[in-house]
This record gives C-alpha cells, sequence and structure tokens, in this order.
C-alpha cells in the first residue's frame, strides 16, 4: 500500500482508471456543491518558497479547522525549522496553514486556516453500504480540483489500523481530501492505494474522535503527542495478538506460527528445483495497517518468514550448513541492512543500529532453537524499538525451520512478551 | 694441528621446537599435501548442499590441486627466492611446508573452534579467541618463512613475525566488524549450527532468553543518546 506521495505519480497516471457510467447528478451535483470547501494544502521549502508536497484538505469547522492527513503535513512536525504550509482556497486565496492536533494511527491531522471562514463538510451519520457510490474529491497530480467517482467496498476492520476500502482512483495529491456520499456527507478521507482502482480511506468515526477531542494545554508537543498515540497504539495491538496462543502451521516436521489473525496476509511457496538435494518452503505473513511516521519511520509492522527445510540426499552436516546459510543470511540471502524494512541506522537517523544476542533456547514443548535476538531503538519515538528474532530449529539432522521475525515499533515488554508467544508456537508435529 | 673440538649440541630452544627439522623432509610434503586434499574435500563436502556429493568431492579435490598451483607453489617461490638472496640456498621444501602447515592449521582450529561454539553455545564470545588464533598461526607461519630466509634470529625475528601477524588480524576484525555491522545476525557473532547431536550446552528456557532484550535495551538506548 502507498502514501499517496508524489513518488506514484507517474506509475498511477499510467495505470489510470476505467471509465464508469455516472448516475444524473452524481459526480456533477456532489462537485457543484462541495467544491468551494475543500482545498489545495501545500508544503514549502521556507528558504525558497517551492513546494515539497502537495496534499488536500477539507472545511471541518466554520473556525478555518480543516481536516487532511498527517503525512500530508508531517514535515510541519519533524522539520518544522525547514518547512511551512499554505492552503490554497477555491477562489485563488491563501492562507497560512497552522497546525492543531495530530492522530498519527489513523493518519489524520487538524489544522487550522488563519482568517479563513469556510462551510464545513457535513461528516456521514451512518456507515455507508457496501456498493453505495463515493465521490472522492482532492487535487490529484496538482492539477486542480478534481472529483473521482468509486464505490464503498467496505471496511477493513481486522487490519491493525481500520480502514475502508474504496474501489476508486486515488493519485498524489488527493491525500487528506474527502470522500463523500450523494448527499454530501463525508464518508472518509482519501488516504492512500494500491493502484488499479484499490484504495484506502480513513474512516470518517477517526475524523470525528479527532474534531470532538479536547486539545486544551496541548499546544505544540506534536513529537510527544505522536510518540504517546504510538505506544498506545502498540499497546493495544500486541494485547490483542498475544490473548491467545498463536496459530500454528505445518512446515515439514514441524508446527511454526501461523496466521495470528486476520489482520495478517499469508502466503507461501516452494523453491524446489529439479537437481535441488533439499525441499524449501517459504511461508511469511505480514500484518496490514503499518503506521506512517515519516517518510523513513513506519510503525506497528508485524512479519515474519519461515523457511520450511528437508533433505533425504544430503548428510546431517550437509544439512546443517544449510540451515547455517539461513540463518546467517536472515533467511533470505540479503543483508539484514535491505530487509529490515523502514528506518536509517547510523548517525543522525531515525534507528540506531541493531544490537543483538546469541543463545540457545528450548520452549515449553521441548523443542530447542538456536536464537539471534536484536533490537533496535528509535531515536525520536523514545521508548519504542524494533525486535528481530532468527532462529533455527536444533532437532534433527535432515529437517529444521528457519524463522525470522520483525515486529517493528513496540517497548521492550510488549517485545519480549509477542516474542515469548511467538518462541512456544514451535513444536515438532505431532 | 690445533684439535677442532665438537660443541656438544645444547638442547633445542623454544624456537626450534617450534620448527622441527622434519618440516623441511620431503616426506613431510607428502603428508601435507594429503591431509590438505583430505581436509579441503571434507569441509567442502560437509558445506556443498546445492551439488550432489560425487561432484562436491571432486570440486574439494579439485580447490586442492588449484590451492597448490597457484597459492604455495608462486607462496613457497616468493620466498625461496629470498631464501637464495639472505642465505644462499633456496630451501623451497621448508617454504612449501611451512605454508602448507599454516593453512592446515588455521582449517583445523577453525573447524574445533566452531565445534566448540556450537557444542557450548559460545557463539557470541568466539570471535576474540577466534582472531587470537588466527594471529598465532599467522605469526607462527611468518616466523617460520623468515627464520628459512632471514639471517636473524631469536627474538628479533619472532618481534617482526608477531607486527605483521597482529597487522593483518587487526583487518581481519576490521573486515569481520564492517559486515557485523551490515547483517544484523552476524552481530552476535557467526551463528553455528551442526549436527543436534553435537549438542553439549543446555538450552536456556525462553524466559532466559527473552533476558537478553534488557541487556540489549540498555546497549541501544545508549547509543539513541
Amino acid at each position: 500500500m502507498h502514501r499517496l506521495g508524489p513518488a506514484l505519480a507517474t506509475l498511477l497516471l499510467l495505470l489510470g482508471a476505467p471509465g464508469r457510467a455516472e448516475p444524473a447528478g452524481g459526480a456533477k451535483s456532489v462537485y457543484g456543491r462541495y467544491h468551494g470547501r475543500v482545498l489545495r494544502i501545500r508544503i514549502l521549502e521556507k528558504s525558497s518558497r517551492t513546494q515539497s508536497a502537495v496534499g488536500s484538505g477539507f472545511a471541518a469547522g466554520s473556525d478555518g479547522l480543516v481536516v487532511t492527513n498527517y503525512h500530508v503535513i508531517q514535515q510541519l512536525v519533524w522539520k518544522a525549522d525547514d518547512y511551512t504550509a499554505v492552503a490554497e482556497l477555491d477562489d485563488g486565496q491563501t492562507r497560512v496553514v497552522s497546525l492543531l492536533d495530530i492522530d498519527v494511527v489513523h493518519d489524520l491531522a487538524l489544522v487550522r486556516l488563519e482568517g479563513a471562514a469556510l462551510t464545513p463538510v457535513p461528516l456521514a451519520a451512518a456507515v455507508p453500504s457496501k456498493g453505495q457510490r463515493l465521490y472522492a474529491m482532492g487535487d490529484p497530480l496538482d492539477l486542480g480540483m478534481t472529483i473521482v467517482e468509486g464505490s464503498y467496498s467496505g471496511l477493513l476492520s481486522e487490519a491493525l489500523v481500520p480502514r475502508v476500502h474504496f474501489t476508486g482512483s486515488l493519485n498524489p495529491g488527493m491525500s487528506g481530501g474527502p470522500v463523500l456520499d450523494a448527499a454530501g456527507a463525508a464518508v472518509g478521507v482519501s488516504d492512500a492505494t494500491s493502484g488499479n482502482q484499490v484504495s484506502f480511506l480513513v474512516p470518517i468515526r477517526f475524523v470525528k474522535e479527532l474534531l470532538s477531542r479536547s486539545r486544551t494545554g496541548e499546544a505544540g508537543r506534536f513529537k510527544e503527542r505522536i510518540t504517546a498515540q504510538l505506544l498506545a497504539h502498540q499497546d493495544e495491538t500486541i494485547a490483542a495478538l498475544t490473548a491467545k496462543p498463536l496459530p500454528t502451521q505445518s512446515l515439514g516436521a514441524f508446527k511454526a506460527p501461523g496466521q495470528p489473525s486476520s489482520a495478517f496476509r499469508c502466503w507461501a511457496n516452494t523453491n524446489e528445483a529439479k537437481e535441488q538435494p533439499y525441499e524449501a518452503v517459504r511461508s511469511s505473513c505480514h500484518a496490514e495497517g503499518q503506521i506512517y511516521v515519516t517518510e523513513w519511520v513506519y510503525t506497528s509492522g508485524v512479519r515474519f518468514v519461515h523457511h520450511g527445510l528437508k533433505t533425504s540426499k544430503l548428510d546431517a552436516l550437509q544439512f546443517s550448513a544449510l540451515e547455517r546459510r539461513y540463518v546467517n543470511e536472515d533467511g533470505e540471502g540479503r543483508t539484514g541492512a535491505t530487509y529490515a524494512g523502514y528506518g536509517r541506522d547510523g548517525d543522525g537517523a531515525e534507528v540506531t543500529p541493531y544490537e543483538c544476542e546469541n543463545s540457545l533456547v528450548t520452549n515449553s514443548g521441548g523443542l530447542v532453537l538456536k536464537g539471534i535476538v536484536c533490537l533496535r531503538a528509535h531515536k525520536e519515538l523514545r521508548g519504542l524499538y524494533d525486535l528481530r528474532w532468527i532462529a533455527g530449529t536444533l532437532a534433527d539432522a535432515h529437517s529444521g525451520v528457519v524463522t525470522t521475525l520483525d515486529v517493528d515499533g513496540v517497548t521492550r515488554e510488549n517485545a519480549a512478551r509477542f516474542l515469548k508467544l511467538y518462541i512456544e508456537a514451535f513444536s515438532w508435529k505431532k | 694441528m690445533e684439535e677442532v673440538t665438537a660443541v656438544p649440541a645444547g638442547p633445542p630452544s623454544f624456537l626450534d621446537r617450534l620448527y622441527p627439522e622434519r618440516l623441511g623432509a620431503a616426506s613431510t610434503t607428502v603428508a601435507l599435501i594429503a591431509a590438505l586434499c583430505v581436509t579441503t574435500a571434507a569441509v567442502g563436502h560437509a558445506n556443498s548442499f546445492e551439488r550432489t556429493r560425487p561432484a562436491a568431492l571432486a570440486t574439494g579435490i579439485l580447490h586442492c590441486v588449484i590451492a597448490f598451483l597457484a597459492l604455495f607453489l608462486p607462496w613457497s617461490g616468493a620466498w625461496s627466492l629470498a631464501s637464495r638472496v639472505f642465505r644462499q640456498e633456496a630451501r623451497f621444501l621448508p617454504h612449501l611446508n611451512i605454508a602448507m602447515a599454516t593453512v592446515l592449521l588455521a582449517l583445523w582450529v577453525d573447524l574445533l573452534l566452531k565445534l566448540a561454539a556450537f557444542a557450548f553455545a559460545l557463539d557470541g564470545s568466539m570471535f576474540a579467541p577466534d582472531c587470537v588464533t588466527v594471529a598465532l598461526i599467522l605469526a607462527w607461519g611468518l616466523g617460520g618463512h623468515l627464520r628459512q630466509a632471514s639471517p636473524l634470529r631469536g627474538a628479533f625475528l619472532s618481534s617482526i613475525a608477531a607486527a605483521v601477524a597482529a597487522l593483518l588480524i587487526g583487518l581481519y576484525a576490521a573486515l569481520e566488524m564492517l559486515s557485523f555491522k551490515t547483517t544484523p545476525a552476524l552481530k552476535a557473532g557467526r551463528t553455528s549450527i551442526l549436527p543436534p547431536a553435537l549438542r553439549m550446552a543446555r538450552p536456556a528456557s525462553v524466559e532466559t532468553h527473552l533476558e537478553a532484550l534488557a541487556r540489549l535495551q540498555v546497549r541501544v538506548d545508549a547509543l539513541a543518546k
């Protein structure tokens, strides 16, 4: 899933969108009534006054309150000295944007336009029905205010962060714009796309929660607020994931952690070349709904990869060399730096390098594994860590499982809680 | 005519014991070649999981032959030249044997350290012993070559060998540290995995294993400051 950032512009342009029959008065009517309440937000580099990012927003209160995506304005939080933001109204006037509040988990931000009195877009009271026609408004690719038609395809409530599946073509620049029903009530906020008309919206209930939140005494300190929100969210996520033992899946002679919940997408494939003297089954799961923090930092990711290895042609030493290769190369033949996903380590970057320890471990089922546990810290998001655990079973001379687990943006305690459950899920297949 | 009295041979010095006379014998050359070929073939076989066994063995023997032709012969030839220049004797066989013995020792020690690391779950603490033993073996090899090629003797010669070995091992350690930096799994030491039957150490409980997280937290928090 991609945020509707500039990088996708060309790709998404090429993808285009097939035509759709428009019901009489639909898009035209909605656009006519609401285009004055939707605005373009430009993030400007302060010294050159040149735009760095473009997004959309919509009026949410008569006193200049505007809702947009957090990812549209994130530079105002992390690089406040270098960037500023302005909003362009329908009549061509511009207003300075000041940041009021953030819901980083649901990718929302509340801003105020100085000296603007806008009529707010009404927020829908009910959830649309599946297949209902919806209209996304925004400024795709900085081409001007546009309306895009699509349909409501349900709430992805099982994802770690709930999203509305919108079957319509969202493009970069439309982020933060409202998605309206035929009556003109906002049912969601344009957020992300996977291309081919598979798009995602922030459910409108989170906008209502953001608007109703008390902001007394909360001026500034956005980094602290983001950290607090992420800490609370990872507590909820890990509590849900550890509420019961992890389901398991069979990999050769072993059982290994399987799909933890319907928030996870799991895939498997075999890697069995004709002359290869062993069988390898690769099985991976990753949670839908990572949280965007900056271009380089996503949190709340949980993903794991197992390699089930089995042979009747290799002897014990050769098989152990095979297992060793998978463990030492993170199971993927790639270095950790590229596999780790997000966050740059090193000086001045977002995360520290990993620190690791290596030991033999046995779970309550008596299965012995060689486990390498690694941790790195987020420099700005204090208290949040990324966990990596790489292990290989040491139970059989001709079969085994090598696993790599990544849990991003959790406290050390929650990392331990999930890892314990994960290790306990390995067993011999009975 | 003055009678020449033979000076009675004293007990062999420490250095003499390190480099016995038989290191220069042709029979030693044959034994070392055989040992090297068997060792490289065995190591090649044990580490081959993409090929069939006959191919692995053939590759191991081929590696041995290539190593002999491309590594040991030119290396020993160069040292022989130095011997001829400084001591007016080529001493090719002693140089060849020292080179092969050094590599053989390094291979065996490496295997033993890997076995010990796996058997006793010492992966995390093998980096320093690995560096020290490799340095000692290198120093022994260099010292042997210098002893054959140089008129120098005793402590001075040993010091040169030790200094060069230390330099090389420093380079090796630096390269290892660089690979640790890019691969998290290696940060805990290269993970030794051998057949389960060779494991002697008792595994830790899950709770004990997870205690590592608290230690790691302290380390990464210090890095984050």
